[in-house]
Protein backbone atom coordinates (compact mmCIF):
# COMPACT_ATOMS: atom_id res chain seq x y z
CA UNK A 1 0.00 0.00 0.00
CA UNK A 2 1.18 3.49 -0.83
CA UNK A 3 0.83 6.59 1.37
CA UNK A 4 -2.36 7.80 -0.43
CA UNK A 5 -4.02 4.43 -0.02
CA UNK A 6 -3.03 4.29 3.62
CA UNK A 7 -4.36 7.78 4.21
CA UNK A 8 -7.74 6.69 2.83
CA UNK A 9 -7.86 3.80 5.27
CA UNK A 10 -6.91 5.73 8.39
CA UNK A 11 -10.57 6.12 9.37
CA UNK A 12 -11.32 2.42 9.04
CA UNK A 13 -8.07 1.71 10.92
CA UNK A 14 -9.17 3.84 13.83
CA UNK A 15 -12.62 2.26 13.73
CA UNK A 16 -11.11 -1.22 13.99
CA UNK A 17 -12.69 -2.23 10.68
CA UNK A 18 -9.59 -3.47 8.83
CA UNK A 19 -8.29 -6.97 8.31
CA UNK A 20 -5.34 -8.01 10.56
CA UNK A 21 -3.02 -7.77 7.55
CA UNK A 22 -4.16 -4.23 6.71
CA UNK A 23 -3.86 -3.22 10.36
CA UNK A 24 -0.24 -4.34 10.46
CA UNK A 25 0.57 -2.43 7.28
CA UNK A 26 -1.03 0.77 8.53
CA UNK A 27 0.64 0.51 11.94
CA UNK A 28 4.02 0.15 10.26
CA UNK A 29 3.28 3.11 7.99
CA UNK A 30 2.13 5.31 10.86
CA UNK A 31 5.50 4.74 12.52
CA UNK A 32 7.31 6.35 9.59
CA UNK A 33 4.80 8.84 8.07
CA UNK A 34 4.41 12.16 9.88
CA UNK A 35 1.42 13.34 7.81
CA UNK A 36 -0.65 10.21 8.42
CA UNK A 37 0.28 10.27 12.09
CA UNK A 38 -0.88 13.86 12.44
CA UNK A 39 -4.14 13.19 10.60
CA UNK A 40 -4.69 10.26 12.90
CA UNK A 41 -3.95 12.32 16.03
CA UNK A 42 -6.22 15.19 14.94
CA UNK A 43 -9.07 12.82 14.30
CA UNK A 44 -8.57 11.04 17.58
CA UNK A 45 -8.77 14.40 19.33
CA UNK A 46 -11.97 15.42 17.51
CA UNK A 47 -13.47 12.04 18.28
CA UNK A 48 -12.51 12.28 21.94
CA UNK A 49 -14.06 15.74 22.27
CA UNK A 50 -17.20 14.55 20.48
CA UNK A 51 -17.53 11.66 22.90
CA UNK A 52 -17.09 13.85 25.94
CA UNK A 53 -19.36 16.70 24.88
CA UNK A 54 -22.36 14.60 23.90
CA UNK A 55 -25.38 14.62 26.16
CA UNK A 56 -25.39 12.60 29.32
CA UNK A 57 -28.90 11.49 30.21
CA UNK A 58 -29.55 10.84 33.90
CA UNK A 59 -31.44 7.87 35.27
CA UNK A 60 -34.24 10.22 36.46
CA UNK A 61 -34.63 11.80 33.03
CA UNK A 62 -34.85 8.37 31.49
CA UNK A 63 -37.51 7.25 33.98
CA UNK A 64 -39.58 10.39 33.35
CA UNK A 65 -39.41 9.80 29.62
CA UNK A 66 -40.37 6.15 30.02
CA UNK A 67 -43.33 7.05 32.26
CA UNK A 68 -44.80 9.68 29.96
CA UNK A 69 -44.29 7.56 26.85
CA UNK A 70 -45.84 4.49 28.48
CA UNK A 71 -48.89 6.64 29.31
CA UNK A 72 -49.43 7.01 25.58
CA UNK A 73 -49.00 3.29 25.00
CA UNK A 74 -51.06 2.03 27.93
CA UNK A 75 -53.41 4.80 29.13
CA UNK A 76 -53.27 5.23 32.96
CA UNK A 77 -56.90 4.11 33.43
CA UNK A 78 -56.03 0.58 32.37
CA UNK A 79 -52.94 -0.21 34.42
CA UNK A 80 -51.21 -0.01 37.81
CA UNK A 81 -52.36 0.25 41.43
CA UNK A 82 -53.09 4.00 41.22
CA UNK A 83 -55.16 3.39 38.15
CA UNK A 84 -57.22 0.74 39.92
CA UNK A 85 -59.44 3.33 41.62
CA UNK A 86 -60.24 4.88 38.24
CA UNK A 87 -60.95 1.48 36.80
CA UNK A 88 -63.14 0.62 39.79
CA UNK A 89 -65.27 3.78 39.44
CA UNK A 90 -65.49 3.48 35.67
CA UNK A 91 -66.88 0.03 36.17
CA UNK A 92 -68.95 0.76 39.24
CA UNK A 93 -71.07 3.65 37.96
CA UNK A 94 -72.73 1.81 35.07
CA UNK A 95 -72.77 -1.38 37.11
CA UNK A 96 -74.74 0.35 39.90
CA UNK A 97 -77.22 1.73 37.38
CA UNK A 98 -77.74 -1.72 35.98
CA UNK A 99 -77.89 -3.21 39.45
CA UNK A 100 -80.73 -0.88 40.41
CA UNK A 101 -82.46 -1.53 37.12
CA UNK A 102 -82.18 -5.26 37.67
CA UNK A 103 -83.35 -5.00 41.27
CA UNK A 104 -86.37 -2.99 40.16
CA UNK A 105 -87.04 -5.46 37.38
CA UNK A 106 -86.98 -8.47 39.67
CA UNK A 107 -88.92 -6.75 42.42
CA UNK A 108 -91.75 -5.53 40.17
CA UNK A 109 -92.00 -8.44 37.74
CA UNK A 110 -90.87 -11.20 40.04
CA UNK A 111 -87.68 -13.22 39.66
CA UNK A 112 -87.55 -16.36 37.59
CA UNK A 113 -84.87 -19.01 37.10
CA UNK A 114 -84.94 -18.25 33.39
CA UNK A 115 -83.64 -14.74 34.07
CA UNK A 116 -79.97 -14.00 34.56
CA UNK A 117 -79.03 -13.53 38.21
CA UNK A 118 -78.34 -9.92 39.34
CA UNK A 119 -74.60 -10.57 39.93
CA UNK A 120 -74.29 -11.85 36.36
CA UNK A 121 -75.69 -8.54 35.18
CA UNK A 122 -73.17 -6.68 37.31
CA UNK A 123 -70.30 -8.58 35.79
CA UNK A 124 -71.50 -8.04 32.27
CA UNK A 125 -71.61 -4.24 32.37
CA UNK A 126 -74.39 -1.86 31.42
CA UNK A 127 -74.71 -1.12 27.73
CA UNK A 128 -77.17 -2.23 25.12
CA UNK A 129 -74.99 -5.25 24.23
CA UNK A 130 -75.73 -6.54 27.71
CA UNK A 131 -79.45 -6.10 27.17
CA UNK A 132 -79.13 -8.06 23.96
CA UNK A 133 -77.22 -10.78 25.81
CA UNK A 134 -79.91 -11.10 28.48
CA UNK A 135 -83.14 -10.30 26.69
CA UNK A 136 -83.48 -13.48 24.62
CA UNK A 137 -84.29 -15.20 27.90
CA UNK A 138 -86.83 -12.54 28.84
CA UNK A 139 -90.10 -12.50 26.99
CA UNK A 140 -93.05 -10.20 26.31
CA UNK A 141 -93.89 -7.01 28.12
CA UNK A 142 -91.16 -7.46 30.74
CA UNK A 143 -88.49 -7.48 28.04
CA UNK A 144 -89.74 -4.28 26.40
CA UNK A 145 -90.00 -2.59 29.73
CA UNK A 146 -86.49 -3.65 30.71
CA UNK A 147 -85.18 -2.50 27.36
CA UNK A 148 -86.74 0.94 27.62
CA UNK A 149 -85.41 1.26 31.16
CA UNK A 150 -81.89 0.56 29.92
CA UNK A 151 -82.24 3.07 27.10
CA UNK A 152 -83.54 5.68 29.53
CA UNK A 153 -86.98 6.02 27.89
CA UNK B 1 -27.84 -6.08 37.00
CA UNK B 2 -27.86 -7.62 40.48
CA UNK B 3 -26.76 -11.15 41.34
CA UNK B 4 -29.33 -13.76 40.45
CA UNK B 5 -31.13 -11.50 37.95
CA UNK B 6 -31.56 -13.02 34.55
CA UNK B 7 -30.70 -10.84 31.60
CA UNK B 8 -33.40 -10.75 28.96
CA UNK B 9 -32.30 -9.77 25.48
CA UNK B 10 -34.10 -7.09 23.47
CA UNK B 11 -35.28 -9.74 21.03
CA UNK B 12 -36.89 -11.74 23.86
CA UNK B 13 -38.61 -8.63 25.19
CA UNK B 14 -39.95 -7.86 21.71
CA UNK B 15 -41.32 -11.41 21.48
CA UNK B 16 -43.08 -11.05 24.85
CA UNK B 17 -44.56 -7.69 23.85
CA UNK B 18 -45.88 -9.23 20.65
CA UNK B 19 -47.53 -11.89 22.80
CA UNK B 20 -49.38 -9.13 24.64
CA UNK B 21 -47.10 -7.99 27.45
CA UNK B 22 -47.09 -4.34 26.36
CA UNK B 23 -45.80 -3.08 29.72
CA UNK B 24 -42.40 -4.60 28.92
CA UNK B 25 -41.89 -1.90 26.30
CA UNK B 26 -40.85 0.35 29.20
CA UNK B 27 -37.74 -1.78 29.64
CA UNK B 28 -36.76 -1.37 25.98
CA UNK B 29 -37.11 2.40 26.31
CA UNK B 30 -35.17 2.40 29.58
CA UNK B 31 -32.33 0.63 27.81
CA UNK B 32 -32.18 2.78 24.71
CA UNK B 33 -33.64 6.22 25.45
CA UNK B 34 -30.29 7.80 26.45
CA UNK B 35 -28.72 6.88 23.11
CA UNK B 36 -31.77 7.85 21.10
CA UNK B 37 -32.06 11.20 22.87
CA UNK B 38 -28.38 11.81 22.23
CA UNK B 39 -28.79 10.99 18.53
CA UNK B 40 -31.81 13.31 18.20
CA UNK B 41 -30.04 16.09 20.09
CA UNK B 42 -26.99 15.79 17.86
CA UNK B 43 -29.15 16.19 14.80
CA UNK B 44 -31.79 18.67 15.98
CA UNK B 45 -29.72 20.77 18.43
CA UNK B 46 -32.77 21.54 20.55
CA UNK B 47 -33.37 19.45 23.71
CA UNK B 48 -37.14 19.80 23.65
CA UNK B 49 -37.40 18.95 19.94
CA UNK B 50 -34.99 16.06 20.51
CA UNK B 51 -37.13 14.71 23.32
CA UNK B 52 -40.30 14.94 21.20
CA UNK B 53 -38.56 13.23 18.29
CA UNK B 54 -37.33 10.47 20.60
CA UNK B 55 -40.86 9.92 21.88
CA UNK B 56 -42.33 9.84 18.38
CA UNK B 57 -39.66 7.33 17.39
CA UNK B 58 -40.44 5.02 20.33
CA UNK B 59 -44.20 5.28 19.72
CA UNK B 60 -43.76 4.53 16.03
CA UNK B 61 -41.50 1.61 16.83
CA UNK B 62 -44.06 0.24 19.31
CA UNK B 63 -46.88 0.51 16.78
CA UNK B 64 -44.88 -1.22 14.07
CA UNK B 65 -43.27 -3.84 16.29
CA UNK B 66 -44.81 -6.57 14.15
CA UNK B 67 -42.68 -5.33 11.25
CA UNK B 68 -39.48 -5.67 13.25
CA UNK B 69 -37.35 -8.43 11.77
CA UNK B 70 -35.12 -10.23 14.20
CA UNK B 71 -32.17 -10.37 11.81
CA UNK B 72 -31.37 -6.81 12.86
CA UNK B 73 -31.11 -5.56 16.43
CA UNK B 74 -33.77 -3.48 18.14
CA UNK B 75 -31.09 -0.88 18.86
CA UNK B 76 -30.22 -0.29 15.20
CA UNK B 77 -33.91 -0.47 14.28
CA UNK B 78 -34.93 2.25 16.74
CA UNK B 79 -31.93 4.31 15.61
CA UNK B 80 -33.19 4.07 12.03
CA UNK B 81 -36.68 5.21 13.00
CA UNK B 82 -35.34 8.08 15.14
CA UNK B 83 -32.83 9.20 12.51
CA UNK B 84 -35.52 9.21 9.81
CA UNK B 85 -37.82 11.23 12.05
CA UNK B 86 -35.06 13.79 12.69
CA UNK B 87 -34.17 14.00 9.00
CA UNK B 88 -37.85 14.58 8.17
CA UNK B 89 -38.03 17.38 10.74
CA UNK B 90 -34.84 18.98 9.45
CA UNK B 91 -36.03 18.75 5.83
CA UNK B 92 -39.33 20.29 6.81
CA UNK B 93 -37.50 23.14 8.50
CA UNK B 94 -35.18 23.56 5.52
CA UNK B 95 -38.12 23.65 3.13
CA UNK B 96 -39.73 26.26 5.31
CA UNK B 97 -36.61 28.35 4.99
CA UNK B 98 -36.60 27.71 1.22
CA UNK B 99 -33.10 26.49 1.75
CA UNK B 100 -33.32 22.90 0.69
CA UNK B 101 -31.03 20.33 2.21
CA UNK B 102 -30.41 18.84 -1.24
CA UNK B 103 -28.68 22.01 -2.34
CA UNK B 104 -26.54 21.94 0.76
CA UNK B 105 -25.66 18.33 0.12
CA UNK B 106 -24.90 18.90 -3.57
CA UNK B 107 -22.44 21.59 -2.68
CA UNK B 108 -20.60 19.41 -0.23
CA UNK B 109 -20.66 16.30 -2.45
CA UNK B 110 -19.25 18.16 -5.45
CA UNK B 111 -16.46 19.68 -3.48
CA UNK B 112 -13.02 18.30 -4.08
CA UNK B 113 -11.63 16.81 -0.89
CA UNK B 114 -8.10 16.38 -2.17
CA UNK B 115 -6.80 19.54 -0.60
CA UNK B 116 -9.00 19.14 2.44
CA UNK B 117 -7.21 16.19 3.93
CA UNK B 118 -4.21 18.27 4.91
CA UNK B 119 -6.53 20.59 6.82
CA UNK B 120 -6.82 17.88 9.45
CA UNK B 121 -3.23 18.71 10.18
CA UNK B 122 -4.22 21.21 12.80
CA UNK B 123 -2.41 21.14 16.08
CA UNK B 124 -4.62 18.68 17.94
CA UNK B 125 -4.32 20.57 21.23
CA UNK B 126 -6.20 23.49 19.62
CA UNK B 127 -9.36 21.46 19.14
CA UNK B 128 -11.87 22.09 21.91
CA UNK B 129 -15.53 21.23 22.40
CA UNK B 130 -16.75 24.67 21.25
CA UNK B 131 -14.92 24.19 18.02
CA UNK B 132 -16.29 20.69 17.53
CA UNK B 133 -19.82 22.05 18.02
CA UNK B 134 -19.15 24.74 15.42
CA UNK B 135 -17.71 22.19 13.05
CA UNK B 136 -20.65 19.84 13.51
CA UNK B 137 -23.16 22.61 12.90
CA UNK B 138 -21.50 23.38 9.54
CA UNK B 139 -21.85 19.80 8.33
CA UNK B 140 -24.79 18.52 6.28
CA UNK B 141 -27.11 16.53 8.50
CA UNK B 142 -26.33 13.22 6.74
CA UNK B 143 -22.69 13.64 7.71
CA UNK B 144 -23.58 14.56 11.27
CA UNK B 145 -25.74 11.46 11.44
CA UNK B 146 -23.05 9.03 10.34
CA UNK B 147 -20.44 10.69 12.56
CA UNK B 148 -22.71 10.48 15.59
CA UNK B 149 -23.49 6.82 14.86
CA UNK B 150 -19.80 6.01 14.68
CA UNK B 151 -18.16 8.42 17.10
CA UNK B 152 -20.83 8.89 19.73
CA UNK B 153 -22.91 5.72 19.63
CA UNK B 154 -19.86 3.58 18.87
CA UNK B 155 -21.62 1.53 16.18
CA UNK B 156 -19.50 -0.66 13.94
CA UNK B 157 -19.83 -0.47 10.15
CA UNK B 158 -22.27 -3.39 10.04
CA UNK B 159 -24.59 -1.66 12.52
CA UNK B 160 -24.29 1.66 10.70
CA UNK B 161 -25.24 -0.07 7.45
CA UNK B 162 -28.37 -1.42 9.17
CA UNK B 163 -29.37 2.01 10.46
CA UNK B 164 -28.74 3.75 7.15
CA UNK B 165 -29.94 0.80 5.06
CA UNK B 166 -26.90 0.88 2.81
CA UNK B 167 -23.93 -1.34 1.95
CA UNK B 168 -20.71 -1.62 3.97
CA UNK B 169 -18.81 0.03 1.12
CA UNK B 170 -21.23 2.90 1.22
CA UNK B 171 -20.70 3.25 4.98
CA UNK B 172 -16.93 3.44 4.43
CA UNK B 173 -17.27 6.02 1.66
CA UNK B 174 -19.81 8.15 3.53
CA UNK B 175 -17.82 8.08 6.72
CA UNK B 176 -14.71 9.12 4.86
CA UNK B 177 -16.56 11.98 3.18
CA UNK B 178 -18.02 13.05 6.50
CA UNK B 179 -14.61 13.11 8.14
CA UNK B 180 -13.15 15.04 5.25
CA UNK B 181 -16.01 17.51 5.48
CA UNK B 182 -15.12 17.81 9.16
CA UNK B 183 -11.60 18.68 8.09
CA UNK B 184 -12.96 21.23 5.65
CA UNK B 185 -15.04 22.87 8.35
CA UNK B 186 -11.99 22.90 10.56
CA UNK B 187 -10.05 24.65 7.80
CA UNK B 188 -12.85 27.20 7.51
CA UNK B 189 -12.50 28.06 11.18
CA UNK B 190 -8.74 28.09 10.89
CA UNK B 191 -8.98 30.64 8.09
CA UNK B 192 -11.50 32.65 10.08
CA UNK B 193 -8.97 32.79 12.88
CA UNK B 194 -10.96 30.68 15.34
CA UNK B 195 -8.15 28.14 15.65
ZN1 LIG C 1 1.32 8.46 5.10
Amino acid sequence: MKHEEMKEKLGAFQDGELSPQERLEISAHLAICVECREIQKSWQKISEVLFQSRGFVSHQETEKFVARTMEKIIPPSSKGAGAFAGLFWNFLTPALELGFAALFFFTVLGASDRFAAPDTLLLLGSNKDVAELILPSVSGQGANWFNSLLEGR
Amino acid sequence: MGPGEIFITDAEIVRKIRRGRSALYAELMRRHYPKIFCLCLSLLKDPSMADDAAQEAFLKSYRSLDKFREDSSFLTWIHRIAANRCLDLIRLKAREKENSLDTMLEISENHSFREVESSLLIESSLINSDLVEKIMSRLPVEYRLILVLREVQGFNYQEISQVLECSLDSVKARLRRARLACGEALRHFKMAGCV
